[in-house]
Formats: structure tokens, C-alpha cells, sequence
């Protein structure tokens, strides 16, 4: 285990340096609540989320379906359905609250120096122009400029993000790229403002193995170069694992846990996350159809508009005790930067009964 | 285990698509209006004694366009152009009005659905006859095929029945009024298709009947449903356009159609009521229906339902 | 030698693709191109590949929703296109597919207990205690409540779904279950009960599974045996573990490098994975070649990390670009093979022959230059 830590410790401080350390935000989350109006009444998606992104820090936000991430995002972008507001909390860039100005005014300001890039870059590109002038089209409108400028700023975005033969592509229509590609595209779409925070919402989601580890390869190059501020949000801990400094679990729109990654993959102080990372099936360990039950979470998300009293998580949990029926957990620090929605945190962080997930990798690697 | 056996939506358990329909219909009060106008003229088609005494044949030509004299009085829509009660022609135009509607709408749709699921289903030279035709239909006139149905029943004698009255303005409209449905049908079916749950019945070896009747057609029909009130709308319409031509519902049967062609000659003639009494009760059913339908579609969509 | 459930030799299935006015052949898409594996009683064979593999297409082909373009498969020995019409029925009864998205896998339309029973109703059998009875039986043994026959699929979460599914492909107790991505839709704490109640079938009812899935986790750990393909055909197959520990094929080597692992100490990016040497993670280049226009040669040459290494620098190997390389076990040496001489029009033909190569499922891969990838290459430190 120790020498998988001083590994990722070197790889995290090769990545940025030492410069830059988490004191100072690039975007911070503060408290955030969302709630949709349906017919049933108001249901709450998100409920007291706050995270703080520095720039060249990756931060994963990890949740299920209905567990309230891709909401957040939107709330940070001003992109809210009609049906939803946020009744609480503040998005911070540099300082400034998003959530107090205008609309119109927040989504400028986002345009500026938020990107986001989507799991469906089909939907998210529009069919009927060509890459280069969605490429162009921000330059233009929001740089002011020159339809050849913006042009030959296009080719070198398409170069960045590793599209072959930028120069002849531009003129090229989305459906004409592979899956792979028109997520490259997108990143460049995204990249085109210099923006200096990036919300990924599962952008690997619809691609294939091969194809997911180059794109995630891209983004991770292209944060590090740029030092900007990386939101990644996900449902694969293996992406996570992978590329993130920083994790915030959710659960039923909540956070349950915030920790330095390698910490929580370590040992996790929620058992939710702890639950989460055993029911993984790895390509790694055990296996061979044998021998094989997966251990599971018993039971499944609940949904936004029928929460369990006290803790969300308790008809699930294996810990769950009397209180966690009645009083929902505070979000309270474990340890230094660390912090869990658990009654029980201490205890489960303390129990070091996780195997480790992927144990011949270890075998080669020590 | 056992917490896995509770279904999502545990509190509104019992519900059916049909029940689920109609609470979203009731939470919507202007749908409840226009059901009740739909309702106020279903009634007035079945029993229109109820609403007038006087027979819309009874024609005094000294009592021509008499104005309005409101309820209580001898004509409280007044008498148009050949001294007919105006609420009398009103009132015994609704059911051949409606009746026209309801065969026209219902026999197209049939054809239309049945072409359309035909022609998705199978594709290939089926789907090509069938498109090809439907170009054909949407390319010719249909005053110009109006007229030609015309000639071509010149003199021949329908009779004078219900039924009978509305055969040639409904000949025509059936004619020229299938295509929507067969297009809607056809893209519609071609999407549900492919879905999982269609190749599921045919790796279970269901017949292609089975997966039309059972599996596509529930699905596919569900924008059509929602085309069908203001397709009514259409027809009505459509008719007083007929009427113009001598080929709508035949004389001395009447219809809103007929009534609004003869009053159009008197609206700027001191006598605009002939016209306006017909044309608000089309308006209005029109839009009764418009309103029906969009609720309709929002009660059947089962993501506007969640 | 036991007599394979379901037997598949040299499958085919080619789609035209039609274009202009007079609707002409243009070209064809070589979905699945000649593909042979046996599948026994009560186990579970894996088929791994990216989308475009031709491994959704070979799915739908067993079911019988496809008919192959060549190539036979065998149900307890019996070719299936040699059977009467009856015969062909009783073989939709047998084989059995489980869907991948559980939203479009259920008529929405439809109440649990008619698509749980549409089966009966389609094969007009009448089940033992009636159909209500056996409704209910097949929802509790897929872990459902009986009791809601009449409730609709959208009342129902994703995992409640794909048991759903999971029911109305157990109705008519098939012997093969062909189950496209089952669990792919699903959350990850959801995943694993489905994974659990698809084992505890096939013990209980001696199920042989066909398990498609792109997840190598999940296959892993469900698979007795897995197949990897790629562009139609199939490149490396084997016992799971010696799959996954001893991966023969560089698409095989590369794939298992590029999935993400739950360990932080396994970057996907930056110094430690680019620089270290072996290369960390395999990340290959550029995505797959359609499957229209394969390229010759072995199909996976041109996105290949090995061959350029092996050819010295930059230049491929000329067995890499020449020939098929056939689906065999690797030489002991590691060393190049005598290149098979089949010239993509009766390839194959070799594969369905070398099916029982000793007792038990032989490990072999389609590579001139097959060879275990050494471990220390894998992570670097």
C-alpha cells in the first residue's frame, strides 16, 4: 500500500508543481440547494453542496443516477431547466457570486471562463454547421474576432485536441466524426474561450475502452498544460481513480464524502463510498465465473422525491444503527482536508477492512 | 432483497395509463371547458328539439334578416338571408356537421394508420407504393378533386337520410384526408421498430401481426391521437369550403358549412349575425377540440405523466 | 467429447449497403466474419469487444433476429437452418436474449404481467397452473414482488426493469440465455444484483450464458470462458483467467491496459503513466477501421502498438500487413508463426477445426506474433 502512495503523491505533485495549492479557488461551490417544481410538489436534487476547485486541480464529483451531480453542474452554468431554481447557496468565480447577477449575465460570465463539455457531444453539437463554425462562432461573437482569425484559431483548437488533418475538417460536419472524435471536438469547442474552469459530465460515458483512455489522456494533458480547473463528474471510480486529486461523493443530492483521493480509495470514511469501491467488478482480481458472488448495496438509490428520514443512506448501509433512522449526519471533517456524512465516520475509517481493489496490479507494480 | 420489490412510484400505486390520463386532464381547467362545449354540441346534434322549436325549413320570406331579438323572442338569433330561424338552421346543422366530422376523421384515420403501419413495418416496395401515392394525394387540388367527384356524381340521387346528405362532402374529405395520418404512422412506426422491446417479441418469435397490433401500433399511435381533434376541426371547415362548390351537405339538409357561405354574402349587408352565430360555434368547437388535444397529447406522453 | 448446448463454425453475416435511386450494393459491412466457439451446459462464455466488433451483431444472429450470411449454428448438434419450421420455434424457446437498455426493452404500454406473459401467449403454451401462476413464479424468482402484475414498466427503477427483462426470457425455460450488455445501463451498486441473480439462475437452472458486454470487470467476473473480438472476427479466446492474466493478442493487452481500475496509484495521465518505461497504460491510437473496409492483413494492424516495435521502429512487420492471421494457440517460443495461407475468402476454415485441441478450452489468439505480455511492462513504477 505505501508504495502506491508515494506514487500517486509524486504523480499529483508532478502534475502541478507545488504551486498552486488548494487555498486558492479558481470556482467554489458554497452550500448550493436546487429544487424541481413537479406535480407532486417541490423536490430538492441538491441539498448543501460545496466544493472549491483550484486551477490545475481535478476534482471528481462521483454519485448514481438521481444523486443530484449533473443538476450541480447545471446550476453552476445557469443552465437550468425552466423547472428548477436554486433556492440556496453561491457559486463563487474569482470571488464573484454567479448566482446574484442576472441570467443573462451569469451565463456571459460562464461563457467566459466556464466550459462544459457533455456525454453526448451528438446532442450537444448542433447537426446543421460545420465543426469549424461552432468553432468560430464564440471567437467571433464574444472576441470580436475576424472571420480569418477565428478560422485558423479553429484548425489550431481541432490540432490541440488531436484531430487528424485539422485543416480539411473544419469544414466538416459532426456526423462525420467517429464517437471519439466529436468528443475531441467538443473539448475543443470548450477550449475555444480559454476557459479557466473546465465541468466535464461524464464525458467518457458513451465510448469505448480504447477510445475513453485517449480522450481522458487529452483532457488530463490539456488541464495540466493549461492549469485549469478540472470538474469531473462521473459515476466509473476507476476514471476517477485515475485521474482526480480531489473526490466529493454524493448520494440522494447530498455529499457524503470529500477527501484527497488516495486517501479515500485507501480507506474510505462513508459507507457508501466504501460500498461502492467493493462492488466494483474488477478486471483484475477473482473472476473465472467462479467462486463469485459480487458483493452488492443491497436495495437502490432512492428517488429525489422520497428520501428516508435520517440519513439517506441507512436502509442501505451495513453500519446503519438507531440514530441513523432519526438524524440525518452533518458533513463533519475526519481527518486533515477530509470529511464524511456519517454518523459512524470515525469507525468506518477506522475498520481498514477494504481489500485492496486491484491486487495483481500491485503485485506487478511492487 | 426485499426492498428492491417496491416500485419507484409506491405512492400513486394503482395507477393505469387511462387513469393516469384523465387525473392530468382534471388538473387542467381549460380542458374541462372545452370538454363541456365539445359535450353542449353533442347533445344539441342528438336531441335538437331540446334547444329550438321552429323548423329550420320554415322560411317566411317577408321575415328575412330579421335582427336578433334575444331569448324569449320569435327568432333570438334573428333570420338570415330567406327568413330561416337562424338558431333553428343552427341548431339541426350540428348533426350533420359533426356526424361529417366524426366519419370523415375516423374512416381516414383507419386507412392512414393501416397504410402507414404497412408501409414502416415492411419498408421496401410496400413502403414505396405507399409514399408514393400519399405524394400523389397531398400534390392534387382538393378543390380540383372536389370538383371532379362532383361531375362524376351529377345527378345521381343520394336520397335525403342522415347519412346520405354528408356521403359527398365525405367522399372527398376521406379522399384527401388520410395522408397525414399514413406519414405520421409510418415515421413513428419506423421508430418504434427498432426498439428493444419489438425485437424482444420477434427473438420470442411473435407473429408480424402480433408485433404491429401489440407492440408497434400502441406506440406509434400516440401522435396521432393528438392530430385527431384539430383534424376535426378541419373537416368541419372544410366543409363550408365544399359548400361554396354545391358539394357539401345537400340541400335542404343544412350545415354550419352552408350557413356560413350564405351568411359571408351578408356581413357587410346590414345582416351579420347570419354569419357570426355559425362562425362563433365553429370557432369555438374548434378550439374546444384544439384544447382537448393538447391535453390529450400531454396525458399520454408518459414523460409529461411522471 | 461432450456435445457443445449451443455451437457456433465460421459465422458470417454480411449486410449490403445500398445507395442512390436504384438502391445498388455499394459495398458491404462485414459485421461478423467468420466466427466459431462452443458454449457447454450451465456455463458462461464472455464476448468482449468495442462497439462495431460485430459482437451485438452476432448476439442478435443466435436468437435467430438475423439470419447468417454463412456458417452454421449447431443447438445440441443440429444445424438450425437445416430445421422444419416447428423445429425453428422450439429453438426461439431455447434461446433466449436479455436487453441492454432496460428503458426500451419493455413495451411502456404494456402491464408487467402481460410482457412477463407475452411469451405463453406467442408460443400459445400453456404453462403448468395456469399463466397468472407462472407469471407470478418468474417474478419471484427474478426477486420481484407477484404482486405487481398489474403495475407498468416506467413504475419500475433500471435494475427492476432488466429483472423484468430477465423474467420474460426465463417464461418459456430456455437453455440459452444471450444476454446484449445487460448490465451496462445500469448503477454501479445495481450492476452487481443483477450480476448475482443471472449466476444464481445459472445454478440453479443450468443456464449457459452468452455474455456480451464491453465491461471487462463485469465479464471477468461472471465469464468461464471469454472471446475478444474485433471487426468481426474473433481475436483472442480462452478460460477467463488465462485471458486476463496471460493476454495473448496486443487489442486484447491494450484493451485490458486502457480500463480504468479503481486505484489511485494507476494514473491515467501525466508523467508517470507517459514516460514510464513499457508505456504505463496502452493507450492505442485512432479508433477502430469500419467495418465495411477491413483492412488486410490482420485486421488490427493498423492500430497495433506491438507490430512497430517488433518491425524495429516504424515499419509493420510483412505478415502483419499480408496475411490473416488465424485464430491458434501461440507458439511456445513467442516467436513469429508460419503465416497461414488463407486468403480471405476461405478463411476460417481452420478455426471451426481447431475448436478440441486437447480436454479442456484451449487459449488462442489471431496474431502472427502472439505473446504474453511481460508484467513488469504493465504498470510503471
Amino acid at each position: 500500500m505505501s508504495g502506491d502512495t508515494s506514487a500517486a503523491a509524486a504523480s499529483s505533485a508532478a502534475d502541478h508543481d507545488g504551486v498552486v495549492g488548494p487555498g486558492t479557488p479558481l470556482l467554489e461551490v458554497r452550500d448550493l440547494a436546487v429544487e424541481f417544481r413537479t406535480p407532486e410538489g417541490n423536490v430538492r436534487a441538491v441539498d448543501g453542496l460545496s466544493y472549491r476547485v483550484a486551477a490545475g486541480r481535478t476534482l471528481a464529483v462521483v454519485g448514481e443516477s438521481g444523486s443530484g451531480k449533473s443538476v450541480s453542474s447545471l446550476a453552476v452554468m445557469g443552465l437550468l431547466p425552466d423547472t428548477a431554481r436554486v433556492t440556496h447557496g453561491e457559486v463563487l468565480l474569482a470571488g464573484e457570486d454567479l448566482l446574484s447577477l442576472s441570467r443573462r449575465e451569469h451565463r456571459r460570465r460562464c461563457g467566459e471562463r466556464i466550459a462544459m463539455v457533455f456525454q453526448d457531444a451528438l446532442a450537444a453539437l448542433n447537426p446543421v454547421h460545420t465543426v469549424g463554425y461552432q468553432l468560430t462562432e464564440a471567437l467571433r461573437r464574444r472576441r470580436g474576432m475576424s472571420r480569418r482569425d477565428a478560422g485558423r484559431r479553429a484548425v489550431e483548437l481541432l490540432d490541440l485536441v488531436g484531430v487528424p488533418n485539422a485543416r480539411g475538417r473544419v469544414k466538416d460536419y459532426p456526423h462525420q466524426f467517429s464517437g471519439g472524435m466529436r468528443q475531441r471536438v467538443m473539448i475543443a469547442t470548450a477550449l475555444a474561450l480559454d476557459p479557466d474552469v473546465l465541468i466535464a459530465d461524464e464525458p467518457t460515458t458513451a465510448l469505448d475502452v480504447t477510445v475513453q483512455a485517449q480522450v481522458l489522456r487529452l483532457l488530463a494533458e490539456i488541464q495540466a498544460e493549461r492549469r485549469m480547473g478540472l470538474v469531473l463528474i462521473t459515476h466509473d471510480l476507476g476514471v476517477v481513480a485515475g485521474m482526480a486529486d480531489d473526490v466529493t461523493v454524493m448520494y440522494a443530492g447530498r455529499v457524503v464524502e470529500r477527501a484527497p483521493v488516495r486517501d479515500t480509495f485507501g480507506a474510505p470514511a462513508h459507507p457508501y463510498t466504501r460500498a461502492l469501491l467493493h462492488s466494483i467488478p474488477s478486471s483484475g482480481a477473482g473472476g473465472d465465473g467462479e467462486g463469485r458472488r459480487l458483493p452488492v448495496i443491497p436495495g437502490r438509490p432512492p428517488s429525489p422525491a422520497a428520501l428516508p428520514t435520517g440519513c439517506a443512506f441507512h436502509p442501505r448501509c451495513d453500519t446503519a444503527r438507531d440514530v441513523c433512522r432519526t438524524d440525518p449526519p452533518p458533513l463533519e471533517a475526519v481527518a486533515v482536508d477530509r470529511a464524511s456524512a456519517c454518523h459512524f465516520a470515525a469507525e468506518v475509517l477506522a475498520s481498514h477492512d477494504v481489500p485492496p481493489p486491484v491486487e495483481h496490479e500491485e503485485a506487478a507494480h511492487d | 432483497m426485499t426492498d428492491l420489490s417496491t416500485p419507484t412510484t409506491a405512492a400513486r400505486a394503482p395507477a393505469r395509463p387511462a387513469a393516469d390520463a384523465w387525473r392530468a386532464l382534471r388538473r387542467r381547467p381549460d380542458t374541462v371547458i372545452a370538454a363541456a362545449v365539445i359535450l353542449f354540441f353533442a347533445v344539441m346534434a342528438a336531441f335538437p328539439g331540446l334547444f329550438t322549436g321552429t323548423s329550420p325549413r320554415a322560411c317566411p320570406i317577408r321575415d328575412a334578416r330579421l335582427d336578433p331579438q334575444g331569448w324569449g323572442g320569435a327568432h333570438p338569433l334573428g333570420t338570415d338571408a330567406l327568413g330561416c330561424d337562424v338558431l333553428a338552421t343552427l341548431v339541426h346543422g350540428v348533426r350533420p356537421s359533426l356526424l361529417l366530422a366524426v366519419v370523415v376523421v375516423g374512416v381516414s384515420l383507419f386507412i392512414g394508420v393501416t397504410l402507414g403501419l404497412l408501409a414502416g413495418y415492411y419498408l421496401g416496395w410496400v413502403d414505396y407504393l405507399v409514399s408514393r401515392t400519399v405524394e400523389v394525394f397531398l400534390v392534387i387540388p382538393l378543390l380540383l378533386a372536389a370538383l371532379l367527384v362532383l361531375s362524376l356524381f351529377q345527378g345521381v340521387d343520394l336520397g335525403s337520410g342522415t347519412f346520405e346528405v354528408i356521403l359527398l362532402p365525405a367522399i372527398v374529405l376521406i379522399l384527401f384526408g388520410w395522408m397525414p395520418y399514413a406519414r405520421y404512422v409510418r415515421a413513428s412506426t419506423l421508430e418504434a421498430k427498432n426498439l428493444d422491446y419489438v425485437t424482444a417479441a420477434r427473438s420470442l418469435g411473435a407473429s408480424d401481426l402480433r408485433i404491429m397490433v401489440r407492440h408497434v401500433l400502441p406506440n406509434a399511435i400516440g401522435t396521432v391521437t393528438a392530430l385527431l381533434p384539430t383534424s376535426v376541426a378541419g373537416v368541419i371547415s372544410a366543409e363550408a369550403v365544399l359548400s361554396f362548390l354545391g358539394i357539401g351537405v345537400r340541400p335542404p339538409a343544412t350545415s354550419w358549412g352552408i350557413q356560413i357561405e350564405q351568411g359571408s354574402e351578408w356581413v357587410t349587408g346590414g345582416a351579420p349575425h347570419i354569419l357570426l352565430a355559425p362562425l362563433i360555434c365553429l370557432v369555438a368547437t374548434v378550439l374546444a377540440l384544439v384544447v382537448l388535444g393538447d391535453a390529450l397529447r400531454d396525458a399520454l406522453d408518459p414523460r409529461l405523466a411522471r | 467429447m461432450t456435445e457443445h448446448v449451443l455451437e457456433v463454425r465460421d459465422l458470417v453475416k454480411h449486410f449490403p449497403v445500398r445507395r442512390g435511386l436504384l438502391r445498388r450494393t455499394v459495398g458491404t459491412v462485414k459485421a461478423v466474419d467468420g466466427v466459431s466457439f462452443g458454449l457447454d451446459r450451465g456455463r458462461t462464455l464472455g464476448l468482449v469487444g468495442e462497439s462495431g466488433s460485430g459482437k451485438s451483431t452476432l448476439a442478435r444472429v443466435l436468437v435467430g433476429i438475423e439470419t447468417p450470411t454463412s456458417g452454421q449454428v449447431l443447438l445440441d448438434g443440429q444445424d438450425v437452418a437445416r430445421l422444419s419450421r416447428a423445429g425453428r420455434k422450439q429453438l426461439r424457446r431455447d434461446v433466449q436474449m436479455v436487453f441492454q437498455d432496460p428503458y426500451t426493452a419493455l413495451n411502456p404500454r404494456m402491464s408487467v404481467g402481460e410482457i412477463v406473459g407475452e411469451p405463453f401467449a406467442i408460443h400459445r403454451v400453456r404453462p403448468p397452473g395456469g399463466r397468472a401462476a407462472a407469471v407470478g413464479e418468474l417474478l419471484e424468482l427474478v426477486g420481484l414482488d407477484p404482486g405487481h402484475v398489474s403495475r407498468y414498466p416506467h413504475q419500475f427503477s433500471g435494475g427492476q426493469r432488466q429483472r423484468i427483462g430477465i423474467a420474460r426470457a426465463l417464461a418459456l425455460r430456455p437453455r440459452i440465455l444471450v444476454c446484449d450488455e445487460p448490465v451496462s445501463a445500469l448503477d454501479v451498486s445495481v450492476q452487481g444484483q443483477v450480476v448475482n441473480l443471472l449466476q444464481d439462475l445459472q445454478d440453479e437452472l443450468g443456464l449457459s450464458y452468452l455474455f456480451v458486454a464491453h465491461d471487462l470487470g463485469v465479464v471477468r467476473h461472471i465469464a468461464h470462458e471469454v472471446a475478444v473480438m474485433y471487426l468481426g472476427r474473433v481475436v483472442e479466446r480462452g478460460p477467463s483467467g488465462a485471458v486476463y492474466d496471460g493476454a495473448l493478442h496486443p487489442y486484447t493487452q491494450a484493451l485490458l491496459s486502457a480500463a480504468p481500475v479503481p486505484d489511485p496509484s494507476v494514473r491515467l495521465a501525466g508523467p508517470s503513466a507517459a514516460d514510464a518505461p513499457g508505456g504505463g497504460a496502452i493507450v492505442l491510437e485512432g479508433d477502430p477501421p469500419s467495418p465495411t473496409d477491413p483492412p488486410a492483413g490482420c485486421p488490427f494492424h493498423t492500430r497495433c502498438w506491438l507490430a512497430p516495435l517488433l518491425g524495429g521502429g516504424r515499419r509493420i512487420p510483412e505478415p502483419c500487413a499480408a496475411t490473416r492471421p488465424a485464430l491458434e494457440p501461440p507458439r511456445a517460443d513467442g516467436g513469429h508463426r508460419t503465416a497461414t495461407h488463407d486468403d480471405g475468402e476461405q478463411h476460417g476454415h481452420e478455426h471451426a477445426r481447431d475448436e478440441h485441441t486437447g480436454g479442456g478450452p484451449a487459449h488462442l489468439a489471431a496474431c502472427h506474433f502472439a505473446r504474453p505480455l511481460p508484467a513488469p511492462e504493465r504498470v510503471g513504477s
